[in-house]
């Protein structure tokens, strides 16, 4: 206590006199029997009501949620160390450098096999997908977000997010069915006009199936999600920064530079390096496009070219003991790609939320060299580097005599010209996504007829009209709903254990592991049921063996979503409910699950849709059959992603009209999923009523 | 049965931060008690520290003493989820269960307890609505959600899930402070009602509201930023507004500072 004040004076405190105390304690017991009967009814004994009761509820919950931490660690430790194991068994026998050989022969003798090809081909395609396609995203995402009219920006924004649930094997379809026949003459276009670069120099008659295909494929299907993520940056916004430059006199675009893009300049880079991401993994899309050679390519429009997933995808079947462990650790050198790539996404991320003051900081890179790095809403900062700088004012004869009717036609023009380079970036972004849209809604109606939706292919020849998907329908909804009834409980648990628990090393480890499961490529996760459940364990391949598959995609997406939905709950509930005595186990079950609940549905739903689309890891595990077969658990069973694959591989019309007829039926239930999910979201949004 | 609360040598912390510093004081029973001060006093930490709120917090912690009527609220053996059902505590912002409607919300502690008494089940809801002066407004609509009433009724509805739990001492941490002036006198109103069954400990910035309602008033004060808070002086509420003993205290009930 400080000397000079005496800290209290209390006339009837712990230090004052005794008798106090007694007197102002008799009315007690005059009024205990005045008290109204009724909630007294339901008093405990006050004497024993202090001490400990609500312990082993506590405990037991406590445990089953870091019990489910602990499982997800142990999963995901089993998982590296099964796939490393095999991994190491065929890099022994390798008589070459596994990472620096380009053949692939593994299952010679001897064994010669290395990664290098197709970790090239993996990096070329991967990365000329993202050189044609961030721009055009980023330029579509920018005109949903600042230049469309409001109500047309909500209405694309929900397209852009259901566009970035078409699963990749539609994306393949239309590669394959629809862009490869249109290529022959693309290519001789791209190989006259741009044929000085030596990347795009080919001498014979360009092939439709090369890397230059595959990676526009690729282009399109990384569209959505970077316009998708790039779009919420933008949105974000501050409207303070905005109206700062429009105070200033800033047109459109000297807004968009001035506020806008530096604002989301690190939210969307890491949106494209999750894009990149996402290209590095994507399987069954270029599985279809490419036609693989074993040759190492330095031109884009020659045949051929390879990518480490695709080789996956389409080698394991083949492979024997040495070539699986290959293919094993080439998948693993592509688990460790996207992991860098994901964590480099991250990293960016990150840095812009640590650098910003409030608001994102940071400097564009024309507006590094005026030598600023201070925050861009600052008035004066937007006053020295922009086209609105004194020194060019004076030059500037509108803005000398202070017209009101135009700024300086050079302004004005840049203005002109990018707002049309993005309302063309947008238009290039649709074009495909909606050829592809009306593609699969035409040509599936058309094989939609007849009994489609209720026979199987049993006794269809491929060549043969007629048959149907309900084999395969039947299938993925079996797959799909076994993987959520398994991934949903544990990820929920893992979910509170993390937000209500959490706290160490467990909680440290399982975020990173979160994070990890987050970019596991899909084809890889197969990989792993594949190599364990069924060639370790001697399973054979079943409609479980794919649930298993989709539930180590599905958990992390379960997860993440939980944990930002319990998150939200404000602290204040849990209080309140603390202060009522309530043991903290039931406040989580019954006043901050039910609180979350509705996004926690939300995001499980989402999940199911993202799953309901993986082609990769079923193709490895479910099988192949043409029948009804309800039972996942025993036999081949069919799977709609796989059956669109296959039919679309035919040679067939018929084949073909039904992969087509599968897409759309593919897409209608995800997209039932998707806007089932938002609606509820919607519904339950607080405040809406 | 109110409980009269002994608070001997206590002290406060957040981490390696001391927010309270050797606190003694004494809540009489069936009595208001408003502790008043300067904002980051430490005057809300009092109160938290009271139904071992405080330490939901993480890191944060307590030394000393609190006795409810001779036990140690953190004393051995002592289950703090027990100690909350004794001493209810009404918040700063009303924060009805957003899942529950009315009838739920006033329930709640029991059911959430695990306790199920069905057929009193309704008269307790009625009781306890009747006591927070809110029955009359809603029994039309008990199974509409609680957070459909006004910011008033949702602070009286509170105060209604807090008493139906039956506890000992019910502590407000500024329970007006987001309300209007009309429920804010509402509120006031019931808490000169409640102090005929309940101990009651109020924090509030508003001076005329602990003139209004208390018995007793506590005034606490820091030295500077990033000092511990401090008990000032505690005495019945005529005195410290008509003549405290400290000098802080009338500076600060005149409005020379704070």
């Amino acid at each position: 206590m400080s000397g000079e004040r005496p800290a209290v004076t209390d006339t009837s405190g712990p230090s004052g006199p005794g008798p106090d105390r007694a007197d102002l304690s008799a009315p007690e017991q005059v009024s205990s029997t005045a008290r109204p009967s009724g909630p007294g009814r339901f008093r405990r004994g006050p004497a024993a009501a202090l001490t400990g009761r609500s312990r082993r509820g506590d405990g037991l919950f406590a445990g089953g949620a870091r019990g489910s931490a602990l499982f997800l660690l142990v999963l995901m430790g089993a998982i590296v160390a099964f796939l490393i194991s095999q991994a190491i068994h065929a890099i022994s026998a390798d008589s070459v450098n596994f990472l620096a050989a380009f053949e692939w022969n593994p299952d010679d003798d001897p064994s010669v096999w290395g990664v290098a090809l197709v970790a090239w081909g993996t990096l070329v395609t991967s990365l000329f997908a993202l050189a044609i396609g961030a721009p055009i995203a980023v330029g579509a995402a920018l005109f949903i977000s600042q230049y469309a009219p409001r109500r047309l920006a909500q209405v694309l924004g929900y397209v852009v997010d259901l566009l970035a649930a078409v699963p990749s094997v539609v994306y393949g379809l239309w590669g394959i069915i629809f862009l490869v026949p249109h290529m022959g003459g693309v290519s001789r276009i791209v190989s006259a006009v741009l044929g000085w670069i030596p990347i795009f120099h080919y001498d014979g008659a360009p092939a439709p199936r090369s890397v230059f295909a595959a990676g526009i494929v690729l282009a399109i299907m990384i569209l959505p999600i970077v316009a998708a993520i790039s779009r919420e940056v933008f949105l974000q916004t501050p409207r303070e920064n905005m109206e700062a430059a429009y105070a200033l006199g800033a047109t459109k675009w000297e807004m968009i530079r001035l506020a806008v893009l530096p604002y989301g300049r690190s939210g969307v880079i890491s949106a494209i390096v999750l894009g990149f991401g996402r290209a590095l993994g994507e399987t069954i899309a270029v599985a279809m496009v490419l036609s693989q050679t074993g040759t190492f390519f330095t031109h884009f429009l020659e045949p051929g070219g390879n990518t480490i997933a695709a080789n996956i995808a389409i080698q394991f079947k083949n492979a024997f003991d040495v070539g699986r462990g290959a293919l094993i650790a080439s998948g693993l050198v592509l688990f460790v790609m996207t992991l860098l790539v994901n964590y480099l996404a991250r990293w960016i991320a990150r840095r812009g939320v640590i650098s910003d003051d409030g608001m994102a900081a940071g400097t564009d890179a024309d507006q590094s060299a005026a030598g600023a790095a201070a925050p861009v809403a600052s008035p004066v900062d937007v006053y020295h580097h922009h086209a609105i700088n004194p020194r060019d004012a004076h030059q500037d004869p509108g803005f000398a005599t202070r017209s009101l009717s135009s700024v300086a036609p050079r302004r004005r023009l840049t203005n002109l010209a990018a707002s049309g380079s993005v309302a063309a970036a947008f238009l290039l972004a649709v074009l495909p996504l909606a050829s592809i849209l009306v593609l699969v809604i035409s040509n599936g109606a058309r094989g939609f007829g007849g009994n489609f939706l209720y026979h199987s292919m049993r006794n269809i020849a491929e060549s043969d009209p007629g048959g149907g998907a309900y084999h395969a329908i039947l299938g993925t909804l079996e797959q799909a709903g076994l993987a959520a009834l398994i991934a949903v409980p544990i990820g929920v648990m893992v979910a509170i254990y993390l937000v209500e628990y959490g706290s160490g090393w467990l909680a440290r480890s399982v975020t990173f592991i979160v994070d990890v499961m987050m970019g596991l490529p899909s084809i890889v996760a197969g990989l792993f049921i594949l190599s364990l459940w069924i060639l370790a364990f001697g399973f054979k391949d079943s409609g479980f063996a794919g649930s298993l598959a989709l539930m180590i995609l599905m958990l992390p997406l379960v997860i993440r979503s939980s944990e930002e939905m319990l998150k939200l709950v404000p602290h204040a509930l849990r209080e309140a409910s603390y202060a009522l005595g309530v043991p903290k186990w039931r406040t989580v079950l019954r006043v901050v699950v039910p609180t979350a609940l509705p996004g926690i549905v939300t995001g499980v739903m989402l999940g199911v849709a993202r799953i309901m689309g993986e082609t990769a890891p079923v193709l490895l595990v479910v099988g192949f059959t043409s029948s009804i077969n309800q039972n996942p658990f025993s036999g081949a069973q069919g799977s709609l992603p796989f059956f669109i694959y296959n039919e679309a591989t035919q040679p067939y019309q018929p084949a073909i009209d039904r992969a087509w007829a599968g897409a759309l039926t593919l897409i209608l239930i995800i997209m039932i999923l998707n806007l089932a999910a938002r609606l509820l979201a919607w519904w339950k949004k607080p405040g809406r009523a | 049965m109110a409980k009269r609360i002994d608070v001997s040598g206590m002290s406060a912390y957040y981490g390696g931060f001391k927010a309270i510093d050797d606190i003694s004081l004494t809540v009489e029973p069936r009595t208001v008690t408003a502790f008043i001060g300067p904002s980051g006093c430490g005057k809300s930490t009092v109160l938290r520290t009271l139904n071992r709120m405080h330490e939901v917090i993480p890191g944060a912690r307590v030394e000393g003493k609190v006795l409810l009527d001779d036990v140690d609220l953190y004393g051995q053996g002592i289950d703090p989820v027990a100690v909350r059902r004794t001493v209810g505590m009404v918040f700063q912002r009303p924060n009805p269960f957003p899942t529950m409607s009315i009838y739920e919300n006033v329930a709640a502690g029991l059911r959430l307890n695990g306790l199920k008494h069905k057929g009193d089940m309704d008269d307790l809801v009625e009781h306890s609505l009747r006591g927070a002066n809110l029955w009359e407004e809603v029994k039309d609509r008990l199974r509409k959600p609680g957070a459909g009433l006004s910011g008033g009724q949702q602070q009286r509805l509170c105060i209604a899930r807090a008493i139906a739990v039956s506890p000992d001492v019910l502590l407000m941490d500024e329970p007006c402070s987001a309300l209007d002036p009309i429920s804010t006198l509402a509120i006031e109103d019931l808490i000169a009602q409640l102090k005929a069954e309940y101990t009651i400990v109020i924090v509030t910035h508003n001076m005329q509201q602990a003139a209004r309602v208390s018995d007793r008033t506590a005034f606490f004060n820091i030295a500077g930023t990033g000092q511990p808070g401090k008990l000032i002086e505690i005495d019945d509420t005529a005195r410290i507004f008509a003549n405290p003993s400290q000098r802080a205290t009338e500076d600060y009930i005149t409005g020379r500072f704070g």
